[in-house]
């Protein structure tokens, strides 16, 4: 096996090993892994002694560990409060001071605050605790959470050149793209991590289905033990491949998730001429679709309530509106961050502001209010469950239905839900001291319609039998059909806000439940996999790549044939175009030249 | 071969409460019996954070950033002892109180060059009962049950 290795830049040569079998694969790339660790000393330093200290008008909130944003280096953090804003400051000895918006409201910090529970933490690490945290991912035995959706890149070729990307192939200048065997092999894995192996699979990029052969991906992913394969995409070539989408779906793929900032070419240069066709295909397949926007102060944030009604729009396809508030990658001047920084709260309150209050602050609750759901179970059935307990600072979420006016309800209207999580932490807690399971089960549903009124319900659910049939399903069978069907009659609203360097919180990513498997086979966290690219993402990737020109004249293809050329006046002309924002925007207010210069600023060049 | 050893209480605000207080006593294994060890104490220092991070990270969830991170303006009262080690076997004991839950959690160590292996240790998270332990650390170390449970 060739490989060069220089204290900076370790290099394997991928042609070498792209034909062994998954498991010869794994003796041979474990070997890598403490090659590839990051180094003390040599890519962060330690400074952690001495927090930094409060000014007048200033709260303590907590400390924490937070890496320097321009050398790496570990520094304490602090967490305070301002005009009931949450900022962390920190302050490295080589860089001086950084302080940044880590929450726009303390009000909602303390609110979330309350439904904090951790996870029952990594059994089976793959690396032992030698560093750090987050220099020692992963995943180790001191994380806290288990891997709610597992990430893999199967490629970093992409037909877009978004101009803020440095990652594409092209611009790294290798192509990482493992074979099928490594990718079974990194599958593998990352489901030996216990006590609760992953589950739910998203298969990312680049730009993964320009792989050929991503039906196949698919399918060793449910090979593998996945239930939920979902697909991270721009949707470019799903817009222009009728049969793609039917593909995916009979492989095993359960749902799309694809980039949508906002519902016009302005804020959404990426791919608002192709959304209308990629939701028109994926509704052919019977394929669900997520939209996920990224959300930036000054750019997209008046699009929000417009995005959820786009959303309601095209409910039969689009299972849910997943917001991102920005995570500012790179290093990025302090002025400059200012004018795109926005985190949960924010988000929150702007929606309030544009659905005309339908949806309301206190609609959201962190992810980590669902955790009961699965003590409970877990106590019913003695098995460790699926449970989402990341930091409650890092996502929050809330249902929507509708009725036949239009108007949004969200589910804390009709549902207690408070009340359900409490009687059911109660319940698991009765069932864990002795407690007979099926007395507390018979308990639970009796008393579960206290917590519902249908009267505030939509009217299709004013059936109060039904709706508790639903709960009833999900909680007692485990049948999440019923899931299925709850999730056509409403749409999920999410929001994650991925770390960067400026806001990072070592406390937040010990609790992280979103992961990537690495070529190695290391589990780690996204928010150190993307933050800290150098260390993660980039080294690993760049170490198990093929060179350009030898990737070239192995598959007889050119990457620079890849880029996509949008054709505007022939996407505008259709009326699946039309259609799809008909009652959101007015498409023919727009003037063709817009069209043309949104997209080329963008850097996705258009055939005039 | 030296050995560290926490013992500390801590109350924590963030990201929510808890209240954790733990005492550590160590034995070396030899010839079926448990050697207390004799160990140096000293207050708890930065460059003792991974060290604390391995020994409770998956036992019992703790780590040095939660305690960084939720304590307010408490300074952390930590006392570390080392132990200077000639044996080959370790067993540690640790007296845990967690909120509402108090118990008697152990490891063993395998005193190995270059670094110290663990080849048991308990997890709050997932604790048969006591007498299970014993036994199962009992067998691991060719020890008599009784002196563990005392121990
Ligand atoms: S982020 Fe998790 S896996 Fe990575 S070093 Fe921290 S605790 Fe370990
Ligand atoms: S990916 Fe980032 S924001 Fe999401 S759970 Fe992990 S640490 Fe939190």
């Amino acid at each position: 096996m060739e490989s060069s290795l220089t204290e900076e830049h370790p290099l394997l040569k991928y042609s070498t090993i792209k034909d062994l079998s998954s498991d010869e694969l794994e003796a041979v790339v474990k070997k890598y892994i403490q090659v590839l660790m990051p180094k003390p000393n040599v890519d962060y330093k330690v400074y952690i002694g001495k927090a930094p200290e409060l000014r007048e008008g200033e709260g303590l909130v907590a400390y924490t560990l937070s890496p320097c944003p321009n050398c790496y280096s570990l520094v304490t953090a602090v967490l305070l409060r301002r005009e009931n804003k949450v900022y962390e400051r920190k302050v490295c000895p080589e860089h001086g001071e950084f302080e940044e918006l880590y929450y726009g409201d303390y009000d909602t910090y303390e609110r979330f605050k309350r439904w904090q529970e951790d996870g029952k933490g990594v059994w089976t690490p793959h690396v032992p605790i030698t560093q750090f945290c987050p220099y020692n991912c992963g995943l180790c035995s001191r994380h806290k959470s288990h891997t709610a959706l597992l990430n893999i890149a199967v490629t970093n070729r992409c037909s877009l050149r978004c101009w803020y990307c440095f990652f594409y192939a092209v611009k790294a200048g290798y192509v990482y793209e493992p074979s099928l065997n490594h990718i079974r092999f990194m599958l593998r894995e990352a489901r030996k991590v216990l006590p609760y192996p992953a589950v739910a699979v998203q298969i990312t990029g680049g730009e993964p289905l320009l792989r050929d052969d991503i039906v196949d991906i698919v399918r060793i992913a449910k090979e593998e033990g996945y239930h939920h394969v979902q697909l991270n995409t721009e949707g470019i070539r799903l817009a222009f491949d009728h049969e793609l989408a039917v593909k995916l779906r009979e492989a095993g793929a359960n749902v799309v998730y694809t980039s949508f900032d906002g519902v016009t070419p302005y804020t959404n240069p990426k791919n608002h001429w192709e959304i209308p066709y990629i939701l028109e295909n994926l509704r052919r397949a019977r394929l669900g679709a997520v939209l996920v926007p990224t959300i930036i102060k000054g750019y997209n944030l008046h699009d929000v309530g417009a995005i959820i009604r786009f959303g309601i729009k095209h409910a039969d396809i689009v299972r849910g509106v997943n917001m991102q508030p920005v995570s500012i990658v790179g290093r990025v001047p302090k002025k400059e961050r200012d004018k795109l920084r926005i985190t949960i709260p924010d988000v929150i309150f702007e929606i309030e502001k544009q659905t005309d209050g339908q949806i309301r602050r206190e609609d959201w609750y962190p992810v980590p209010t669902v955790a009961p759901i699965s003590r409970f179970v877990e106590a019913l059935t003695g098995r460790p469950q699926f449970e989402l307990t990341c930091h409650f600072a890092c996502g929050a979420a809330t249902y929507v239905f509708w009725d036949d006016t239009q108007e949004m309800i969200p589910i804390t209207r009709f549902v207690d839900v408070e009340g359900v999580m409490e009687m059911l932490n109660k319940a698991a807690e009765d069932i864990r001291s002795g407690k007979n399971k099926y007395l507390s089960t018979l308990n639970i549903l009796s008393r579960l319609g206290k917590y519902v009124d249908v009267s505030k319900a939509p009217k299709r659910f004013r059936s109060k039998r039904k709706f508790l049939r639903y709960i009833y399903n999900i909680l007692v069978k485990h049948d999440y059909s019923a899931l299925g069907e709850f999730h056509y009659q409403s749409l999920f609203l999410g929001l994650m806000h991925f770390m960067d360097l400026y806001n990072y919180d070592v406390s937040r990513v010990q609790r992280c439940e979103v992961h990537y498997v690495m070529p190695d086979g290391r589990v780690i966290p996204f928010c150190t996999f993307n933050v800290l690219p150098e260390l993660y993402r980039d080294r690993a990737q760049k170490f198990f790549s093929y060179e350009i020109d030898e990737w070239e004249k192995l598959t007889g293809r050119r990457l620079s044939d890849e880029v996509y050329v949008r054709n505007v006046k022939k996407l505008i002309e259709s009326d699946i175009y039309r259609k799809a924002y008909e009652g959101i925007i007015d498409v023919s207010s727009i003037p063709y030249e817009d069209h043309v210069l949104a997209s080329k600023k963008f850097g996705i060049p258009v055939i005039e | 071969m030296l050995l560290k050893l926490f013992d500390f209480r801590v109350y924590l605000y963030e990201p929510y409460t808890r209240k954790i207080s733990v005492t550590t006593r160590a034995y070396e294994v030899e010839g079926g019996c448990l050697h207390k060890l004799e160990c140096k104490s000293r207050q708890f220092d930065v460059t003792d954070a991974i060290d604390f991070d391995l020994e409770f990270g998956s036992m019992i969830q703790l780590t040095y950033a939660d305690v960084v991170f939720g304590t307010r303006d408490e300074p952390f009262d930590c006392t570390v002892s080392e132990c200077a080690i000639k044996g080959v076997t370790v067993l540690k004991v640790y007296e845990v109180l967690i909120d509402d839950f108090r118990g008697k959690l152990f490891s063993v160590m395998q005193m190995a060059q270059p670094y110290p292996s663990r080849i048991y240790a308990d997890s709050a998270e997932n604790l048969a009962p006591q007498k299970e332990r014993v036994r199962k650390v009992s067998r691991l170390i060719g020890v008599p049950e009784k002196l563990v449970e005392l121990a």
